[in-house]
């Protein structure tokens, strides 16, 4: 199990969780901004969203993956714990913080760091967890840039994380993203990309 | 050099050139500038910088991260680091170029301009190849599940996010100059100044970084201080700009000539319709002139600083008579008041300009278009025009005066009074 939290970067994992959860207490989590033309409106608590994804899929690609499967351990089960317990965590105490009066934008993070979460589990099957959080930042980059609804207060409907505190579609959409990407990534764990990533 | 199929099969710049680049195109089409003016073209595809920026950043860290896990950066190679960096980093360079390129050539023609500003083209390369060094800096130095995202939101982050904090003048550091240029403007060489300086010093920083032969400390302090002196130069030549990266245009490239005693000088984009401008601005002039007006002596598209008797105009985009009859009334008006804020007397502006205008010639459908109600005290702006319209020149001259204090008047107390006397 040491070794485990040792290789999976635990440690790192909580903290950036800690700073995460500080830096969305602090004012500036509320600033917005419409840098594209063709954009949606972002909060900067979006960007604290790709936080969990970014140093979760870093920690799961740090093993040998290869090597791992002689495990007399759950590593598997430990993964996805891991994945979840954390990135949903996370994405929880947004929203309690929210509730709780203390993070106005942290239903946004919430939803952000669901959806994230859920766009990297369905990637791992495909392109390896070392790429995997590259996706959700591509897909960031695209509702910042091209992700403008009707307006400039609204959203592409495939531009959800961008939408405003509160918005059922959006929240939905983070979490049918998130299930989604659990299934695709729980009915393909034994795909032999995953051998051979490392 | 990596052979072209090796790159086409292994390099996701090579993979993705040719969507980004399409993608810039597009967007380029979403960037307003006006027309036939390079300069503000070429200023307008700057735009796509964010985007194309993060592309290439995170190309380069896959790139620099591919050396890294394969050992090969930082080995006892025949070969110098200089060349193994260039060889990883020229397809991204390559994507970039390419795709700010088309963003270029596509905001050009989409304005009927012919001429890039090679001065913005290459502060745009040089924001390439920044990217493209921090990228390929971060591959080598940091895992790729982390380093790739890290280069693509670096950029992001500080060319989407930066142009939006206070004060105004950080957007000149990032090498982005969406905000240049009005026709009467060109680029300002303290943005220029200051993003190539930042720029400098991301270079530099990163080429510090990434020699790995040297102590860790003794990098980390070196990009550093490199950083934090290019930084304090950048800000040291921005700050206490505006928004707009802009200083006055060479008043040299203005054409002149002399209509009826008016004195009529335009810039290169409208030399064309200089047979059409001319005797549509000496129109307006001397239907001011038959309306008691204060006429210029002189109309021009420049707009720094002109003697009296000079009318500064920004033509609108459609040339049209009615148009250039409100540039020409916008033209007169007072400049705002320093009052540090709205005030009571800035409704006498709506009145000022319709007035100019109605004596100007415009037509009645254009004039309805100015109208605005009035309230307890003032008629609707098209009230006032038909009053003036209808009052002798003595009756103008007055309430204009009025109107004009009135518009400079920072006194909250009074209320603003634009009834024309009968």
């Amino acid at each position: 199990m040491t070794l485990w939290l040792k290789a999976r970067a635990v440690p790192a994992v909580i903290a950036t969780a800690a700073a995460s959860l500080l830096v969305l207490i602090l004012p500036f989590s509320t600033l917005s901004g419409t840098p594209s033309p063709a954009g949606a409106t972002v909060a900067l608590a979006v960007l604290l969203g790709l936080a969990m994804p970014v140093v979760l899929g870093w920690g799961m690609a740090r093993s040998d993956r290869l090597l791992e499967t002689a495990s007399t351990r759950p590593i598997a089960v430990l993964d996805i714990s891991l994945v979840l317990g954390a990135g949903l965590g996370v994405a929880v105490a947004d929203v309690v913080l929210r509730v709780a009066g203390i993070a106005p934008a942290g239903s946004i993070a919430g939803r952000a760091t669901a959806t994230f979460i859920g766009f990297v589990l369905a990637s791992v099957p495909v392109i390896g967890w070392r790429n995997a959080s590259t996706v959700p930042v591509i897909y960031f980059v695209a509702v910042v840039v091209a992700g403008r609804g009707t307006d400039v207060a609204h959203p592409a409907p495939w531009a959800w994380i961008a939408s405003p505190d509160g918005d059922v579609w959006a929240m939905t959409a983070a979490v049918v993203t998130l299930l989604v990407g659990t299934v695709i990534y729980l009915r393909t764990r034994g795909s032999s990309y995953l051998l051979q990533e490392n | 050099m990596m052979p072209i199929r090796t790159a086409l099969r292994i390099m996701p710049a090579a993979w993705f050139v040719l969507p980004v680049a399409m993608f810039a195109g597009w967007y380029a089409t979403l960037l307003h500038s006006p027309a036939g003016y390079g300069t503000a073209a070429t200023a307008a595809a700057s735009g796509t910088i964010p985007f194309v920026g993060a592309f290439v950043g995170g190309a380069a860290a896959w790139e620099g991260a591919r050396l890294r896990r394969s050992g090969v950066w930082g080995g006892p190679w025949v070969r110098s680091d200089v060349r193994i960096a260039a060889g990883a980093m020229a397809g991204p360079i390559a994507a970039g170029l390419l795709a700010i390129l088309v963003a270029v050539v596509v905001s050009l023609v989409r304005v009927g301009a012919f001429t890039p500003d090679l001065e913005i083209v290459g502060v745009l390369a040089l924001d390439i190849f920044t990217y493209a060094s921090l990228g390929f800096a971060l591959g080598v130095l940091v895992p790729s599940a982390l380093s790739v995202p890290l280069a693509v939101l670096l950029p992001f982050i500080w060319l989407a996010f930066v142009p939006a904090m206070y004060p105004v003048w950080l957007r000149h550091l990032t090498g982005m100059y969406r905000d240049c240029c009005g026709i009467a403007e060109s680029l300002a060489p303290r943005a220029v100044v200051a993003s190539v300086a930042v720029d400098l010093g991301v270079v530099a920083a990163a080429t510090v970084a990434v020699r790995v032969r040297w102590p860790g400390r003794r990098r980390l302090l070196s990009a550093l201080a490199v950083l934090t002196a290019a930084s304090v130069f950048g800000v040291s030549a921005a700050s206490g700009m505006t928004y707009a990266p802009v200083v006055a245009r060479d008043p040299s490239l203005l054409t002149c000539s002399t209509n009826n005693a008016v004195r009529i000088c335009l810039w290169p984009e409208h030399r064309d319709q200089a047979n059409l401008l001319t005797p549509a601005i000496r129109d307006v002039v001397v239907s001011w002139e038959t309306a008691g007006i204060d006429s210029p002596t002189s109309v021009t598209e420049a707009w720094d600083s002109q003697p009296t008797g000079t009318l500064s105009v920004r033509l609108p985009d459609q040339l049209t008579k009615d148009g250039v009859i409100l540039a020409m009334a916008v033209g007169m008006l007072p400049p705002d008041p320093n009052c540090g804020g709205a005030t009571t007397g800035g409704i006498a502006f709506a009145y000022l300009e319709a007035w100019y205008a109605a004596a100007g010639g415009i037509s009645s459908a254009s004039l309805e278009r100015l109208d605005f109600p009035g309230d307890d005290v003032n008629p609707s702006v098209l009230v006032a025009v038909n009053d003036l319209l209808a009052a002798p020149v003595s009756v103008r001259h007055s309430w204009v005066a009025r109107a004009i204090s009135l518009s400079q008047s920072c006194d909250e107390s009074t209320a603003p009074d634009l009834r024309v006397a009968r």
